[in-house]
């Protein structure tokens, strides 16, 4: 089942690299995203998947949807087959590594969290409040580097 | 509470920034932002005299009785970051007080500035790894934001440039971090120490990681695009400090605090600092362009920090952490004087310029001072610095890299006068005859950075005492873990 959930992070994570709208690319990113958390959650790590949702798949996404919005790149954009056949291929090279290496790399199963040891709260408030103040720092800066972006092509008349 | 404000006042006041500049454009968000850095300088300085020299503090954030758990920790080398930081901050504040007019908005280049410093505060006084990373993004997007603010086609290059390479730095270093965390099972530096964890596979994740942060040969690409698009401002900031903020210093931190520090860790170090130093050496002659050749010079120079960090001996760092505060004096004084050049000209191509000296006194002689301290002249600061460095790396038998260091040095001053002469020296072109020297802040932001230059050439000692020392104890105290741990065998 993680297998499948990781090829599927790789199937959308390359669309979004690849697709030319950048539109269906940021939708493509947040499937990927929400994938992703889904993972973390399976994997024991609450926290992680939480930030992963409501961050990455959340706020960055309605960021990005929101610029590509105002700067008008949701128009009919016609994809070149091209690069899907690159992503193709390159998928295919990268689940033959991943089938033959992943299983061989060590984890020490005593070092992970056992299931339902921690409560998401309890790790966001309690013990990773520090990552809070950091996570504010990034959204900041996002929301700052987009007002500023969006700003300069305003004035430019574009 | 008192520690936690280097993180949270800038973040107030970027958050207040959109605000004001409803009320005013240009004078409230100057002046709010400056005061911001100003009081900040104050806080670093005061720790410092009331630092003990060894040690650490350490605050348990509360708010009335309920604990909040945001540890932050300070000891001497956070206390070294942060008064750098500080003291370039308010600099690159002052010089964009007349310098960043003609780049938009003046409240969210603040704002994004302010988000940069409180970032990298962030970083230097969180003793987690995790939480270390996630103020490096934030630094790393307010980055990308400055290098944007260009409004060029080359300044979204090289900013899109930046980005990617970035990221990809982040992925390795992540990557890394999750490793640690898999098999000590934290991300607390102290408990990771503890544990004597080792791995070879994610020291090199991690040193390949830093590397790009750092800008070191090969992973140096990024370096000359981002700053040459971006205004003056940004490469002053990310090279005087970003990069030694989120590349040398958690280099640093990881490999002597963290991970044992092996003599595997210090070949690498030593090799990629002595490469760094000659290819970007070389690479910053052939330029013309000051800011472009500034970006290779800063290739250069922290190839020297790293050099001497790399040595592992007690002179080696202390030189490396010399030369780290020292450069990012000097080197944010040499872009805000190309930023100065830029600002008067319009271009700062050195092929088009020539004889400005007569007409921009306070910029020519300031820069004079900033190469004479890059290329290790006495009695500025960069002298004591590559000094400890080129002797350290002789007391360590590596002769060949301490004449390469020497000769790197000579290089640089040949490539920062050849400017100097191109520039500011000669007879003044037509079309800048008309030119004046730039406004008040600029200067006086300028004059400051120089003043600090000569005062720490001139009585080094106090500056060595009260900073670097105890910040290279910091470093030396994991080294001795290291030692034991590894049953004297380093």
């Amino acid at each position: 089942m993680d297998i499948l959930l990781l090829v599927g992070v790789i199937v959308f994570v390359a669309c979004a690299v690849l697709l030319k709208d950048m539109m269906k690319a940021a939708i493509c990113l947040m499937v990927s995203s929400i994938i992703m958390g889904i993972i973390f959650f399976r994997l024991h790590a609450p926290y992680a998947g939480v930030f992963e949702i409501s961050v990455i798949a959340g706020l960055v996404m309605v960021l990005f949807i929101m610029t590509i919005s105002l700067i008008g790149g949701d128009a009919d954009v016609k994809e070149p087959p091209v690069p899907i056949a690159v992503f193709i291929f390159l998928f295919l090279v990268f689940s033959l590594v991943v089938a033959l290496k992943i299983p061989g790399l060590p984890i020490d199963q005593s070092r992970v969290l056992p299931i339902g040891s921690v409560k998401i709260g309890e790790v966001l408030w309690i013990r990773r409040t520090f990552d809070i103040i950091g996570q504010v720092g990034v959204i900041f800066a996002g929301v700052f580097v987009l007002l500023s972006v969006v700003g300069a092509r305003r004035k430019n008349g574009k | 509470m008192f520690l936690f404000i280097f993180v949270a006042i800038p973040l107030i006041v970027a958050s207040v920034m959109l605000i004001i500049e409803r009320f005013s454009r240009d004078v409230l968000p100057d002046f709010l932002a400056n005061l911001c850095f100003f009081l900040l300088l104050c806080a670093s300085i005061m720790i410092s005299c009331s630092w003990p020299g060894s040690g650490q503090y350490m605050h348990i954030l509360k708010w009335f009785s309920t604990n909040l758990n945001i540890k932050v920790v300070l000891d001497g080398l956070s206390l070294l970051m942060i008064f750098t930081i500080s003291i370039v901050s308010l600099s690159v504040g002052l010089f964009s007080i007349n310098y960043m007019g003609k780049y938009g908005s003046k409240s969210l280049y603040y704002a994004i500035l302010l988000v940069l410093v409180a970032s990298m505060n962030g970083i230097v006084l969180t003793a987690d790894l995790f939480t270390m990373y996630i103020f490096i993004e934030a630094a790393g997007i307010a980055s990308y934001g400055l290098v944007s603010l260009g409004r060029t086609r080359y300044s979204t290059e090289g900013a899109f440039k930046y980005l990617v390479l970035s990221a990809i730095a982040s992925s390795f270093i992540l990557l890394g971090i999750a490793g640690v965390f898999v098999n000590t099972g934290t991300t607390d530096i102290r408990s990771i120490s503890a544990s004597g964890f080792s791995s070879k596979f994610f020291i090199i994740l991690f040193l390949t990681g830093f590397s790009f942060k750092c800008g070191l040969v090969p992973f140096h690409t990024w370096m000359p695009d981002a700053y040459t698009a971006a205004p003056a401002v940004l490469p002053a900031v990310s090279s005087g400090i970003f990069v030694k903020v989120a590349g040398v210093y958690t280099v640093a931190r990881i490999f002597f605090n963290a991970l044992p520090f092996s003599a595997g860790v210090s070949f690498v170090m030593v090799y990629l600092g002595i490469i760094s130093i000659v290819v970007g050496a070389l690479l910053a002659l052939g330029q013309s362009g000051l800011k472009r050749l500034l970006a290779y010079s800063s290739i250069s120079q922290v190839g020297y920090i790293i050099l001497g960090i790399g040595i592992g001996t007690p002179l080696g760092i202390i030189g490396g952490l010399l030369h780290m505060f020292n450069h990012a004096i000097f080197k944010s004084l040499l872009f805000l004087n190309a930023g100065a050049v830029e600002y008067t000209c319009g271009t700062d191509d050195s092929l088009k310029l020539g004889g400005l000296g007569k007409n921009m006194p306070f910029t020519s002689t300031t820069n004079v001072i900033g190469l004479l301290s890059a290329a290790g002249v006495p009695p500025l600061n960069g002298f004591w610095s590559k000094l400890i460095i080129v002797v350290a790396l002789f007391k360590a038998n590596m002769f060949l890299y301490g004449f390469i260091a020497i000769l790197a040095s000579v290089l640089t001053l040949g490539y920062l006068l050849l400017i100097q002469r191109r520039v500011f020296f000669g007879k003044i072109k037509e079309c800048f005859e008309n030119i004046v020297d730039v406004p008040f802040w600029m200067n006086l932001s300028m004059v400051g950075l120089g003043l600090v230059c000569v005062w720490v050439g001139v009585s080094f000692a106090p500056i060595l005492i009260k900073w670097v020392l105890p910040a290279a104890n910091v470093l030396m105290q994991g080294i001795r873990t290291s030692f034991c741990a590894l049953g004297g065998i380093l």
